[in-house]
């Protein structure tokens, strides 16, 4: 099954709510503080902000784009209309993340392939770190690596997505590093 | 994917002039089409292209082969005219090219019992095809307020989802439909079918249907047109009777119980536990469903998570590994249980066996990382 690059990115937008302007993070503005955690960014990137999705890119959005998301416990995953909840395990997260993902696409994602599903230490707790990989609607092979943690607060989504080829190894430490510095 | 909405474009935008369309009599016929109608097929074979290289297609060769082996008892005269392609898509479906092409959804399989009844709908996807229904409801659709918003539907959302609704719902009027009934149901009959499985096939969808309040025009229509194609089914077999014909039961699971058991696992990785609820809490479910399918239905519980869930959970769990002590995703689900419930040792000993029984399980790392988290609580 094949989807859209261009129509992720635009969901990823409109799911973000009041677009602003692009910014290029520079060396003051790397330390990023939203009201529910704290991340440094990579320098020389672009950023989007929004009410609950922060947008990161440095290339352009069809070439690499990492997004970190908040969502309240309430309808975490709207889609499939579930919640989360502090106590929840790391893999029934991903669980349900992948679930929310392939929900969020009307043909349910068959080419999605899940390269691996496994616990990450995020800011200090246990989430998920699931890699996969599927295919646009041109034939181009993309990765996705997405990690996911629950507080008392909520639910921490972050996401990098580049296309297989050349992109996705040459930015994913980058997103690695920035997952390593969240704190919440 | 856009190349497949224009394809659908064409299939919905070529226009055919008013003259008189009769139905084919064979597979000769297929040879003698009009210059309109070759455009009509030529769109519906690139269509095909279209749908499997999209990796649409479930990918069972002896499924497929079964089908059209049972297409060919009802449409022996179209031997090679009509192919049998099955998609990959929990939801309940099946539609007509106008070239032959007949697509059933893995849903729509996983949902029907025995032969006779997957019989029903292969039967009347046929008639679509013998008496050109595609090319007469094309004319109609295109002098239809409706086709403009099919046409803005199809070309605003881009998905595959879309055109195969819309091969639904804009494939053909009522007026054909009950013409694709009447005709499949004496194909169904000639073939020596059982043919009081044809309402019942209308029955166990509409309780689908009214269950998980599905509004969408698929294969089996909306509501009110769904029980009166019961009641139209149910007067055909008044007319001319139950013949004590084929029923198929064993051959239809034979060829769909790897199917059935996918389906089930498809749902729950969507989130989709009604629809596995709805299957296995049918009295009789447990006659077409391996053992291993009580932990299907103990997640299903668990997802739900209703007042009781829980319990109908844990007992669901425990029944599927007292039946099928080999299956392994049972021990895990129990040992997720007792984790949850401070039952350290209880937790551990399901997932040593667990992952005994299955030792390259892909959430190994997950229930090692448990495994260590449970021997600090002890």
């Amino acid at each position: 099954m094949k989807i859209s690059a261009g129509a992720l990115v635009l969901t990823l937008l409109l799911l973000s709510g009041c677009a602003t302007t692009w910014v290029k993070v520079d060396d003051s503005g790397r330390n990023y503080r939203s009201e529910h955690y704290s991340v440094t960014l990579p320098t020389g990137w672009l950023r989007l902000e929004s009410d609950n999705t922060l947008i990161l890119s440095r290339d352009g959005i069809l070439l690499q784009i990492i997004s970190i998301q908040y969502r309240p416990h309430e309808n975490t995953f709207e889609k499939i209309e579930k919640d989360s909840s502090v106590t929840m395990l790391p893999s029934e997260l991903a669980q349900l993340t992948i679930a929310e993902l392939k929900a969020s696409q009307d043909d349910g994602l068959p080419s999605l392939e899940i390269l691996s599903n496994t616990p990450v230490e995020l800011a200090g707790h246990t989430g998920f770190d699931i890699h996969l990989r599927y295919k646009t609607d041109a034939g181009l092979r993309m990765d996705v690596e997405m990690r996911g943690v629950v507080d008392e607060s909520g639910f921490y989504l972050l996401k990098y997505s580049a296309p297989t080829l050349h992109y996705f190894e040459r930015d994913r430490q980058t997103y690695k590093t920035l997952t390593e510095s969240l704190q919440l | 994917m856009r190349h497949v909405l224009l394809a659908l474009a064409v299939l919905l935008l070529t226009a055919c002039e008013t003259t008189q369309i009769r139905p084919m009599q064979s597979q000769e016929d297929t040879s003698n089409l009009a210059a309109e109608e070759k455009r009509l097929w030529h769109s519906a074979e690139e269509l095909d292209e279209q749908l499997e290289k999209a990796d649409y297609l479930y990918g069972d060769a002896e499924l497929q082969a079964y089908l059209e082996t049972v297409m060919h008892k009802l449409y022996p005269e179209y031997a090679g005219a009509i192919t049998v392609r099955v998609v990959d898509s929990p939801s309940l479906n099946a539609f007509a090219l106008p070239n032959g092409s007949i697509y059933i959804n893995t849903g729509m399989l996983s949902r029907l019992e025995n032969e006779a009844q997957v019989a029903t709908v292969l039967a009347h996807e046929g008639v679509h095809f013998t008496n050109k229904h595609s090319w007469k409801q094309r004319r109609s659709i295109k002098n239809s307020t409706a086709f403009a918003t099919g046409f803005g539907m199809v070309t605003g959302i881009p998905g595959l989802g879309d055109l195969i609704s819309l091969s639904s719902i804009y494939g053909y009027s009522k007026d054909l439909e009950r013409e694709a009934d009447a005709e499949g149901f004496l194909r169904l009959q000639a073939a020596g079918y059982d043919v009081s499985q044809a309402p019942v096939t209308f029955e166990f969808l509409l309780a689908e249907v009214e269950a998980l309040d599905i509004d969408e025009p698929y294969f089996f229509s909306t509501h009110p047109a769904l029980e009166e194609r019961i009641n139209n089914f149910n007067e055909l077999v008044s007319q001319h009777g139950t013949t004590n014909g084929y029923k198929g039961t064993e051959a239809y699971r034979l060829h769909t119980n790897k199917l059935q058991l996918e389906l089930l696992a498809d749902y729950l990785e969507l989130s989709q536990h009604e629809s596995v609820l709805l299957i296995l809490e049918r009295q009789d479910a447990f006659l077409r469903y391996p053992p291993s399918a009580w932990y299907y239905l103990g997640e299903a519980y668990r997802l739900r998570n209703e007042e009781g869930d829980t319990e109908r959970a844990v007992n669901a769990y425990q029944t599927a590994i007292q039946l099928s002590p080999e299956f392994a995703p049972s021990y895990r689900a129990l040992g997720v249980y007792y984790m949850k419930n401070n039952n350290p040792l209880q937790a551990d000993n399901y997932f040593i066996k667990y992952l005994e029984l299955q030792p390259d399980a892909t959430d190994r790392d997950y229930i090692e990382y448990y495994r260590a988290s449970l021997k600090s609580q002890r």
